[in-house]
């Protein structure tokens, strides 16, 4: 299991997200959640750059990218500026190879109380095995 | 809508290097790759600043609120296949697959890179028997 902590979508984060994406800021609020969670495992007791750091990945220098999602809206729409528990677990990781040769993709799951779930799947280069093949 | 009905596209015209500048303080995404294209370049991913993930899969949900203004979003699943980068123009589509006994509807969706490849592909569901936002 992940640290577990607490989840707060501010308005002001819900109206950026909206603006910058071209979204509807009077839409259901969980989304815009979701994607800021997958983005950085906000609200979680570990940040995204120190999972991948526990996975020999630098964020800011290996370029590891989102793979996946699978979102479950459940509950009953988010509320802005309401704190909220939030769990995460790593599922697994799995090695795998494509055109730019290795990679693992790491499966998290991430839980918003009684409101939704996501797992997520992120790609992370093994260019270090690459070279060493 | 029925199985077999298209969802109206949403269009992206060109992906917005200012967006994704804001967005990455949203999202509190310090990944070059959205930033800068000599990052990009270095990691022999291109010439152009990737998009982030979170904004490609909302260009998707834009177009089921469109297509489903008064349903709510009760799934979503998507693969990210390959990169929007910044200037693309990128269309968001769906099809009606299923209608459940409740009403929901399973849409396949995607988006695509307009004269590139399909960089999502996936399926939602979709609860068009409520009336709340979203």
């Amino acid at each position: 299991m992940l640290p577990a902590g607490t989840f707060t979508l501010s308005a002001d984060d819900h109206r950026a997200f909206a603006r910058h994406v071209g979204g509807d800021p009077d839409g259901d609020p969980t989304v815009t959640a979701l994607w800021l969670i997958v983005s950085d495992l906000r609200g979680l007791g570990i940040g995204l750059g120190e999972l991948f750091a526990r996975h020999g990945i630098d964020l800011a220098h290996d370029g590891p990218m989102l793979g996946g999602v699978a979102m479950a809206f459940d509950g009953p729409p988010l509320a802005l500026d309401r704190p909220y528990p939030i769990t995460g677990e790593v599922l697994d990781r799995t090695r795998k190879s494509g055109r730019r040769g290795a990679f693992d993709v790491l499966r998290v799951r991430v839980a918003l109380a009684d409101v939704a779930a996501v797992t997520i799947s992120y790609i992370l280069p093994r260019r270090d095995e690459e070279a060493a093949a | 809508m029925r199985p077999g009905d298209v969802l109206p596209e949403h269009v992206v015209e060109s992906v917005s290097a200012a967006a994704m500048a804001g967005l990455a303080v949203v999202l509190r995404d310090p990944n070059p790759i959205h930033l800068d294209r000599t990052a990009v370049r270095a990691l022999g991913l291109g010439d152009r600043e990737i998009n982030q993930g979170p904004a490609n899969g909302s260009y998707i949900v834009t177009m089921l609120r469109a297509a489903f203004p008064a349903g709510r979003l009760r799934a979503l699943e998507l693969r990210l296949l390959g990169n929007v980068r910044v200037e693309d123009r990128v269309i968001a589509g769906g099809t009606v697959l299923a209608v459940d006994d409740d009403g929901t509807r399973l849409c396949e969706v995607w988006l695509d890179v307009d004269g590139g490849a399909r960089a999502i592909a996936g399926t939602a569901r979709v609860d068009v028997g409520v009336g709340v936002r979203g």
